[in-house]
């Protein structure tokens, strides 16, 4: 149909996203805070994109939602699940991809596709705050140091001092104890980072993890994590410009792939 | 993706070798020359030996879990290896973070860390290849899944021995049944046949160490305690589990008990100074460095007594080895009603004259950890302090030492 | 006319006779009820309400949900009716249970029955043994006798009602509204609870009925979900919810249950076997034999994927997991595993996965 725009909103605990997807290709996005009513978060990142995108409301042929508050979208033609999106998205900016490794602000997940970037397997870490953005958040505070400096920081030390809680609350008792005793910050960022990315690494070997690898979230934006995945996968990862957003493009795809409004029948989540 | 590296590959075939096992002997001989408890260098040398064979397959090498009688084992003229005793050696010995996190890629972290731990050293290719695996379903339901899991693994057979609840007439029988049933495919499959002169001198060998046992244990009721809980929770309940049945068990258990009587006519505690002792319930402790036993001692709290020790089969008589065999299974006071398991404590809290009792509670351990509040209870009754300690026997990063002082301390406490 | 629907909202409804014979209250379903029915008593199976008070101090935190909510259930007074408690050695949750249950609030009448995990004539001959001291022990208890006979016809009368379910299975999706995976689960649960007779007449109603339905062709991707206990039907009902066709349930609350017993001419005998040899729970130790039951039942059910449902702390699920995802991976079957915590309602997260395990075997191609 020509010029059509779709959209994907992915609605995340703490933030949304929002994509437009015309004919030839993304046409704009946007990233906004979710705070605590999902549905006014979609509406108002859908807003921004179609602002900045220069693209009226009616010119949007369907809307997909994915992400934890996909269900709260009513606008929405139908709402799929952030691995399925995810799966879509890195497929799409990495043709390539076989893994994909998304870890977001509370969550993280690793994703197995085929050739042809359909969901052959995947792995979710959604209860355990440890090998997601919360876990470096929290340490970040620990340290008195900001986020964004995290990963820049852990790739000034040579080694790492060994962080060996697997939960985020011991962890961060053990990250003051370091402190105390007088270790190098950098040093202790990036025990940091390799426990994280030790954390995401043991997730993955319950899938067949094969190159190549697409790394998408909010955390893809830490080069100290990229680099140590890096070393533990023995291989380069692909890092799309703004990883924050793969889920959401994979949602715009869905809603332009959906085909005519009724479909053939098969397979339909209850309707919104 | 590939992980593995040169220097692995190279301990893998040092493991592997029998010859490493002779050298190691001379040299753990050397840096165990001060040791005065002889027997400690047996326990040395029989782990050494038990390995060496069934690496060098000097005999069909059998895989057993800790409660499977090894009598019927050394009896057919096998070599028994037991995975869950290795487990806590590689503990011991700070190496099992890394088969656990392996183990953690096939089976969920809710499950017992020793056994994840022997499923990481499976897959990493570590360990003697079985023959054929022989277990008992006592005590728990994770080591029957368990080694049917690495059977299929290594493509060998799994015999499990599966013991009545009851120990009544009818049980008995059909646990004769079982282990005649047992013991017949076990030749077949093995290509061997029952000397029953093997046997009956196994089972006596057995009944000679059991004998010590029973003086070992009587000699541990003097105060000062003259061995401490700590070694009782790892070699000595090795030596429990894997060599009766084996001449060397039965030199082991001379050579303790002869250690121990000097002890005590000398009136030598294992503590510089002893105001409390203490039992340990549970068959383990954590293998890997920890400060729990050390922390007790500056408390002047001696580990007395530690449950896998408490003696509870009779004598066996060689001249029926499978009732007899039927019997000590059968007897297994861990088994069956908890109420076994109670009495058995309380009769060594009087024995003893234990001040406090602490529960160790290991990660997975449903079977144990299950009986904790009704014996805590039973406990309490009588006044006993009682702490129920969560930790994790073969998994560092499962230990929390903040935790594990405070619980450990507020028990000094409520014994002061 | 009323609808099956309307049927098996009456039967949730209905209270229990209180002259209806002493309630026994059971866990495990290689109990063979004929025993008990037999002999005049009620049994009633422990289904706990779910809560999040477990009785954790009694037993410990890494424990079976149900295990906890069943003994913090009991502590509260909720099986204060029961006149006896029969628990099985299933496995080590239950063993502690009973223990527990034992040492804290016991009914009069408790009775822990052993079960072999093994196949073989001796563990057959034994489970037969086990059962008549059981049914000797429960006569001497209620002054009653059970007789050959009255074994026989409490035998008929289960495997009428087995017959019935059977047909049952199969009639997913007839009716208005049409009967769900998760109708058919309530109904087994609604079993558990009401006296048989009134049972019966009700399930043969609803099946009459069903059968004069035309036939619905299902829709979505059709799956099997394997496991144990669930505590109703929720997660079977998201399945549905998401789209999916569950086309067969192996579980200790479903449709594992429904083999007949053969007639004989020694009843316990007859029982022993067709309990010990039905398509097993985990529990059992052959791995095999039950893999390849499942694999039967994805294979006849023309199913795409298993999803599989443990209860959390659950040993002999979560061991036998991986050699089952092994084996069907084996031949192109995906397999998701999902925990469930017994709390009556499904997580977010398992409602993700599932709803991204449809998705993928739906290719999502829309």
């Amino acid at each position: 149909m020509a010029g059509s725009v779709f959209a994907g909103v992915d609605i995340g605990s703490l933030s949304a996203e929002a994509l437009l997807l015309g004919e030839d290709g993304v046409l704009a996005y946007a990233i906004t805070a979710t705070g605590a009513y999902p549905e006014q978060a979609a509406r108002r990142c859908l807003g921004e994109a179609l602002d900045r995108g220069g693209v009226r409301e009616e010119a949007l042929s369907r809307v997909v939602a994915t992400g934890y508050g996909r269900i709260r979208v009513p606008f929405a033609g139908r709402e799929v699940t952030e691995i399925t999106c995810h799966g879509r998205g890195a497929h799409y900016l990495f043709p390539g991809t076989h893994t994909v490794i998304d870890i977001g602000g509370q969550d993280s997940k690793v994703i197995t596709l085929d050739d042809q970037g359909r969901v052959t397997d995947f792995m979710m870490n959604d209860k355990c705050a440890a090998g997601t953005g919360r876990f470096l958040e929290v340490m970040a505070a620990a340290l008195e140091t900001d986020l964004e400096d995290m990963g820049r920081r852990s790739l000034e030390a040579k080694k790492g001092v060994s962080i060996s809680s697997m939960c985020t609350v011991f962890a961060e008792s053990e990250v003051v104890s370091l402190i105390a005793e007088g270790h190098r910050g950098e040093e202790i960022i990036r025990g940091i980072h390799e426990a994280i990315s030790r954390r995401i690494f043991r997730m993955t070997k319950r899938l067949r993890v094969r190159g190549e690898i697409t790394f998408s979230g909010g955390v893809a934006k830490n080069r100290g994590i990229a680099k140590a995945l890096r070393n533990l996968f023995g291989m380069e990862l692909n890092i799309p410009q703004e990883p924050q957003v793969v889920g959401a493009l994979g949602a715009a795809l869905c809603a332009r792939d959906m085909g005519p409004k009724g479909g053939d029948g098969s397979f339909r989540p209850r309707p919104l | 993706m590939n992980l593995k590296n040169g220097n692995r590959g190279f301990i893998r075939g040092l493991v592997h070798r029998p010859l490493t096992y002779r050298v190691l002997r001379p040299l753990l001989d050397l840096l165990t020359l001060r040791e005065e408890n002889q027997a400690f260098r047996i326990w040395i040398h029989f782990i050494l030996e038990v390995t060496r064979k069934a690496y060098g397959r000097k005999g069909p090498v059998v895989w057993m879990n800790a409660f499977t009688p090894t009598e019927m084992v050394y009896g057919l003229g096998a070599v028994p290896f037991m995975p869950e005793i290795i487990a806590s050696l590689v503990a011991y010995m700070g190496q099992s973070r890394r088969p656990i996190a392996l183990a953690d890629s096939r089976v969920s972290t809710d499950v017992c860390s020793f056994y994840r731990c022997a499923l990481g050293l499976v897959l990493e290719g570590y360990l003697p290849k079985p023959d054929l695996i022989l277990s008992t379903s006592y005590l728990c339901d994770g080591a029957n899944k368990f080694f049917h899991d690495l059977s299929r693994i290594y493509g060998c057979p799994h015999l499990m021995l599966d013991p009545p609840y009851n120990d009544d007439p009818q049980g008995r029988r059909y646990m004769v049944g079982q282990i005649r049933d047992a013991a017949e495919e076990m030749t077949r499959i093995l290509g061997l046949s029952w000397n029953h002169e093997a046997l009956a001198r196994a089972l006596v060998l057995s009944n000679q160490a059991r004998r010590y046992m029973v003086g070992i244990n009587k000699l541990r009721r003097a105060a000062p305690s003259p061995f401490p809980g700590s070694e009782g929770l790892s070699y000595l309940a090795g030596m429990n589990f894997y060599s009766l049945g084996s001449s060397m068990g039965l030199t082991f258990y001379g050579y303790l008990h002869q250690e121990l009587k000097r002890r005590v006519a000398r009136n030598r505690g294992y503590l510089p100074q002893e105001v409390y002792r203490i039992l340990w319930l549970h068959h383990i402790r954590p293998y890997y460095r920890n400060d729990i036993f050390d922390f007790l001692g500056r408390q002047k709290a001696a580990v007395s007594f530690e449950e896998p020790n408490y003696l509870y089969w009779p004598y066996l008589d060689p001249h029926k080895p499978w009732e007899a065999l039927a019997e000590k299974i059968l007897s297994n006071i861990w088994a069956g009603p908890l109420e076994r398991r109670i009495r058995a404590i309380e009769q060594i809290v009087e024995d003893y004259g234990i001040d406090g009792v602490i529960h160790f509670s290991h990660w997975g351990c449903r079977q144990s950890c299950g009986g904790a509040g009704v014996i805590g209870d039973r406990l309490k009754d009588k006044g006993i302090p009682y702490i129920i300690l969560p930790g994790d026997g073969a998994d560092p990063d499962n230990y929390s030492p903040g935790q594990t002082r405070t619980r450990v301390q507020a028990l000094v406490e409520m014994l002061g | 006319m009323s609808g099956s629907k309307e049927i098996l909202k009456h039967l949730r409804a209905e209270e229990l006779d209180p002259d209806g014979g002493p309630l026994i209250g059971w866990t495990c379903t290689y109990l063979p009820l004929e025993i008990l029915e037999a002999g005049g008593l009620h049994p009633c199976r422990i289904l706990p309400e779910p809560s999040s008070d477990g009785a954790d101090a009694y037993l410990d935190p890494n424990f079976c949900p149900l295990v906890k909510t069943a003994l913090g259930a009991a502590l509260e007074g909720a099986y204060a009716s029961l006149e006896g408690l029969v628990i099985l050695n299933t496995c080590d949750g239950m063993r502690r249970l009973y223990d527990a249950w034992k040492h804290y609030c016991p009914p009069s009448f408790t009775f822990f029955l052993d079960l072999p995990r093994n196949i073989t004539p001796r563990s057959l001959s034994y489970f037969r043994d086990t059962l008549e001291n059981f049914k000797k022990t429960v006569e001497g208890h209620f002054h009653i006798r059970i007789t050959r006979s009255d074994l026989v016809q409490a035998l008929e009368e289960s495997n009428e009602i087995r017959a019935l379910f059977r047909r049952l299975l199969i009639l997913k999706g007839r009716g208005d509204p049409p009967l769900s995976q998760g109708d058919i689960l309530d109904v087994f649960f609604q079993g558990w609870r009401l006296p048989k007779r009134r049972f019966r007449e009700a399930l043969r109603e609803m099946v009459d009925q069903l059968e004069k339905e035309p036939p619905r062709p299902s829709q979505g991707p059709k799956v099997v979900v394997t496991g144990s206990f669930l505590e109703g039907r929720a997660v079977i009902d998201l399945v549905e919810e998401l789209g999916g066709d569950v086309a067969g349930s192996d579980l200790c609350t479903g449709g594992r249950l429904i083999q007949e017993v053969s007639p004989s001419s020694d009843p316990l005998a007859a029982l022993s076997e067709a309990y010990l040899t039905r398509p097993p729970c985990a529990r059992m130790q052959d791995m095999e034999r039950r893999i390849s039951f499942i694999m039967g039942e994805v294979q006849e059910k023309g199913a795409r994927g298993v999803i599989f449902h443990a209860l959390k702390f659950c040993d002999p699920y979560l061991y036998e997991a991986p050699a089952l995802g092994e084996a069907l991976r084996q031949i192109g079957i995906p397999f998701l595993f999902i925990e469930g915590d017994y709390r009556g309602r499904v997580s977010g997260g398992a409602r993700t996965r599932v709803q991204a395990f449809l998705e993928m075997l739906e290719g999502y191609e829309p």
